[in-house]
């Protein structure tokens, strides 16, 4: 039973909009149809009956005419003796017969057909009568004729009047026969009327009904089909009550709908896994660098490092060796200096300091082969940097510069004002450096590994992304070379306040 | 997981909506076809009743046809004579019409024996006279292989094959009593000694031997009353009947006459009767005239009720129709019937009045 059930109802979900339609259509139009045909049916019946009404009497009158005919033409005959006359007769006569014949003989209740009977009855008496008649003129009986001519008007006179007052019955009768129908007419008009404005009006009612079924589901699609391009894609799906052509169209939409949300959350997932492994990289990286440096500090604790040489120093001052006193001071400030200065800004005063204290130290490890001049505006030596930023520049130049040249090595070091900033420029006369080397120390796209042996662990990308930071001014730090062997000057501008920093 | 959610989402219906929907569309297909075969059915049923009145009751088939042919068919006697005919005929299977109804020409009795000789009937009952024309048709319509009964009226002369009618001699008898009783009752109040005039409506065309024995009766009845002293003049007035109102201003010129009035009337049909009752009431003789009427139409009753009508003696009508039903059958049947057949006849006075009044109503309401 119930498999029936969701079977009928499958099937009615099924129909589509334009069975519906035609169905609808049709069904009206049956029923109208089917009415209009009952009517004419009707009327037909009832426009027959009418002819029926009226028939016995034309029936009747044809008989009347005839009859007179008949006797006419008896008379004329026997007044006359033409052929023409009995030829009129016989004709007549004839026909007279065959109407004569189709009345009704039968003793019945109805009056009327008792009169039909009659005047059979009488009429084949009467033609008896007038073939005598006839006869005996023929055989020129004058007696005989005379008496049945007489006989024959008595009885044409009876079946006239008894066809008369039949006609007048009939008439009579078919009078209340004809109200009657036209009376049955009238209710069939009232009734026809009353069937069809019902039937309008319901399948008015019908059709509305099952357009409502059709534009509301489309009302709803249209309404969330806005939602969703207003963007709000978490759209509740649409109810698909058919599966009609609004019903398909449903269908794909919420198909459609689905597949943007699973597409956005696909999307979404895809970005939170990158994000996640970005961070992950970041966090190697730092700890690596912390191990790196864990890895320094505990290898040299500095100020076991400070102690040691201080006492070294005052070794030297007791043994009166006022070089090597004098050195290893430096080397200690050299070291102080880079474990308490190593966060923190510095005034470009102390850099100069460290920088000397590291091209003594060089002078006394390279016998004195560094030839460096300092050319600074005072005014400038309190503006504030980042620490460590001009000793790596220096052991850079030191490094790679003059190292390996022919000719004795020198590095200058000056501080000027360019164009509204504090500009510090190191140069040297070494071997200079490539187009292509530039941009790669520029872009820090040397490695850490590349770090020589002699450095303190500073490399110049880090000089340079410390500065891009500590300023966020792009033309921070720039490196300028004429080629080989035509030495390298680094230049680093340091934008400042006017009257910020000068002793003025 | 949340692909599953949809799929319940997406395939969740709305039965409610739907089941509605349903609904609403078989409501409106299952109105329009009731509408409509309602209508039909109520439309069939007024046709049909309309139908009926058109097409009348289907008319029975019967084997004999027979007519009957009086003078006076239109008066309620003989309309209840053709009545108690009808009745006994349908019993035989047998139809019969009274003649001349629907014709829209009035013809004489004669015409219509002529008529029903030419329309070749199975039986004629007739009202006859003594007239030899009468005697002719009848006996034309015996050779014509037609039998005729004649009724009230005889025609002795003819071959009519039996009569049915009224023992004549009795019905006189009847007259007369009523005559001496009306005598004794006037002769206490007045002493007038001139004598009572007692006038007798006689039919004038009919040279009928049974108007002679009616009077005879009448005068053998006065005679044999009791009373001897009373001295009564029977005076026989004969009423044309022949032209349209002869008999209506017959009855006017007695009284026209007003020396010669006489103190009782006898009327012996219905047509008489109440022509006189009418006149007696007109000429405001109500007490002078006694009327004694035939028949028990309800006019005369009402005239009796009233006391205007003295006394009506009445023939049992529908007795006398079946009389003459049974005897064309039992002729047909056989080949030979009873030459004399006799209709009760009944006195109706103020006194029993009421049963015939009764019986009127009836019959009318009938």
């Amino acid at each position: 039973m119930n498999h029936i059930k969701s079977k009928l109802r499958n099937k009615i979900q099924g129909i589509t909009i334009q069975v519906k339609l035609i169905t609808v259509f049709t069904l009206t139009s049956l029923i109208i149809m089917i009415v209009n045909i009952f009517m004419y049916f009707n009327i037909n019946i009832m426009v027959n009956q009418l002819e029926q009404v009226y028939i016995s009497n034309i029936k009747l009158n044809e008989l009347s005419d005839t009859l007179g005919d008949v006797q006419a033409g008896m008379t004329d005959y026997l007044n006359t003796k033409t052929s023409d006359s009995i030829e009129d007769y016989y004709r007549y006569e004839q026909n007279y017969a065959t109407l004569v014949n189709s009345l009704n003989g039968n003793v019945t209740s109805n009056p009327l057909g008792m009169m039909e009977r009659n005047i059979k009855e009488m009429s084949q008496k009467y033609l008896t009568i007038t073939n005598q008649a006839i006869e005996a003129k023929r055989g020129r009986n004058v007696e005989k004729y005379k008496l049945r001519y007489e006989n024959a008007v008595e009885l044409y006179d009876y079946i006239n009047m008894y066809i008369y007052s039949l006609n007048n019955e009939l008439f009579r009768n078919n009078s209340s026969n004809y109200e009657a129908l036209s009376k049955s007419l009238q209710y069939l008009e009232t009734i026809s009327t009353v069937i069809m404005f019902m039937i309008a009006l319901s399948s008015l009612v019908l059709i509305t009904i099952v357009t409502k079924t059709i534009t509301n589901p489309l009302k709803v699609l249209a309404s969330k089909a806005n939602q969703v391009a207003k963007g709000n894609f978490e759209v509740e799906l649409v109810k698909v009550t058919t599966k009609d052509e609004v019903g398909v169209v449903s269908t794909a939409f919420n198909k459609m709908v689905i597949s943007i949300q699973e597409y956005i959350r696909k999307l979404k997932d895809g970005m939170d896994k990158e994000r996640e492994m970005e961070e992950n990289e970041l966090l190697i990286e730092t700890h690596l660098k912390d191990a790196q440096l864990k890895y320094l500090q505990a290898q040299i604790n500095p100020h076991f490092l400070f102690n040691t040489l201080n006492a070294g120093a005052q070794l030297a001052m007791m043994e009166s060796a006022d070089k090597t006193y004098e050195y290893v001071q430096h080397v200690a400030d050299f070291f102080r200096y880079n474990v308490r200065k190593n966060n923190g800004t510095v005034t470009l005063k102390e850099e100069i300091e460290l920088v000397d204290n590291y091209i003594y130290i060089l002078n006394v490890r390279f016998s004195g082969k560094i030839n460096f001049t300092k050319n600074i505006d005072e005014r400038y030596l309190k503006i504030h940097t980042p620490s460590m930023i001009l000793q790596p520049i220096i052991e850079n130049s030191v490094n790679y510069g003059i190292s390996n040249i022919d000719w004795p090595g020198l590095i200058e070091l000056s501080v000027y004002e360019k164009s509204d900033k504090v500009c510090i420029s190191i140069k040297d006369n070494g071997i200079g450096m490539s187009q292509e080397l530039i941009n790669e120390v520029m872009n820090s796209k040397l490695k850490t590994a590349d770090l020589s042996k002699d450095s303190n662990g500073v490399g110049l990308d880090n000089v340079i992304a410390r500065l891009h930071l500590f300023y966020e001014y792009e033309d921070v730090f720039n490196i300028i070379s004429e080629g080989t062997n035509k030495g390298t000057e680094v230049l680093i501008y340091i934008p400042f306040m006017k009257g910020e920093y000068e002793d003025v | 997981m949340r692909k599953i959610n949809n799929k319940e989402k997406y395939t969740s219906t709305k039965p409610k909506s739907r089941k509605a929907l349903v609904i609403s569309y078989i409501c409106a297909t299952t109105f329009m076809l009731v509408l409509t075969i309602g209508c039909l059915i109520y439309f069939n049923k007024l046709t049909t009743t309309n139908e009926i009145k058109l097409m009348g009751e289907k008319y029975k088939t019967y084997t004999h046809y027979y007519v009957m042919i009086t003078d006076d068919r239109k008066s309620s006697f003989w309309q209840s004579v053709y009545e108690g005919a009808k009745a006994e005929a349908l019993k035989e299977n047998s139809y019969i019409e009274m003649l001349g109804n629907n014709l829209s020409e009035e013809y004489s009795s004669e015409d219509l024996m002529q008529i029903a000789i030419d329309s070749g009937v199975d039986g004629i009952i007739l009202e006859a006279n003594e007239s030899s024309e009468m005697s002719a048709l009848i006996n034309k319509a015996n050779s014509a292989g037609i039998p005729v009964i004649t009724a009230l009226g005889d025609n002795k002369a003819s071959t009519r094959k039996s009569f049915v009618g009224v023992n004549s001699y009795n019905l006189g008898m009847a007259y007369g009593e009523q005559v001496c009783e009306i005598e004794d009752l006037t002769s206490n109040i007045t002493s007038d000694s001139a004598g009572t005039t007692v006038m007798v409506l006689m039919n004038a065309n009919a040279d009928d031997t049974s108007q002679n024995i009616i009077f005879t009766g009448i005068s053998d009845a006065i005679k044999n009353s009791a009373n001897k002293s009373h001295i009564i003049n029977l005076e026989a007035v004969a009423i044309g009947n022949n032209g349209a109102f002869a008999a209506e201003e017959s009855i006017r010129d007695i009284f026209m006459n007003q020396e010669n009035i006489p103190d009782i009337i006898i009327c012996m049909n219905e047509l008489n009767t109440t022509c006189v009752y009418q006149a007696v009431v007109d000429y405001n003789k109500v007490g002078k005239i006694n009327i004694i009427g035939y028949y028990d139409s309800e006019t005369i009753c009402r005239a009796i009720e009233r006391n205007v009508i003295y006394a009506s003696i009445s023939v049992n009508t529908k007795q006398l129709g079946m009389y003459c039903e049974s005897a064309l059958d039992e002729y047909k049947e056989t080949g030979h019937v009873s030459e004399y057949f006799s209709a009760d006849i009944s006195l109706i006075t103020s006194d029993n009045v009421s049963e015939y009044l009764g019986d009127a109503n009836e019959s009318h309401k009938e």
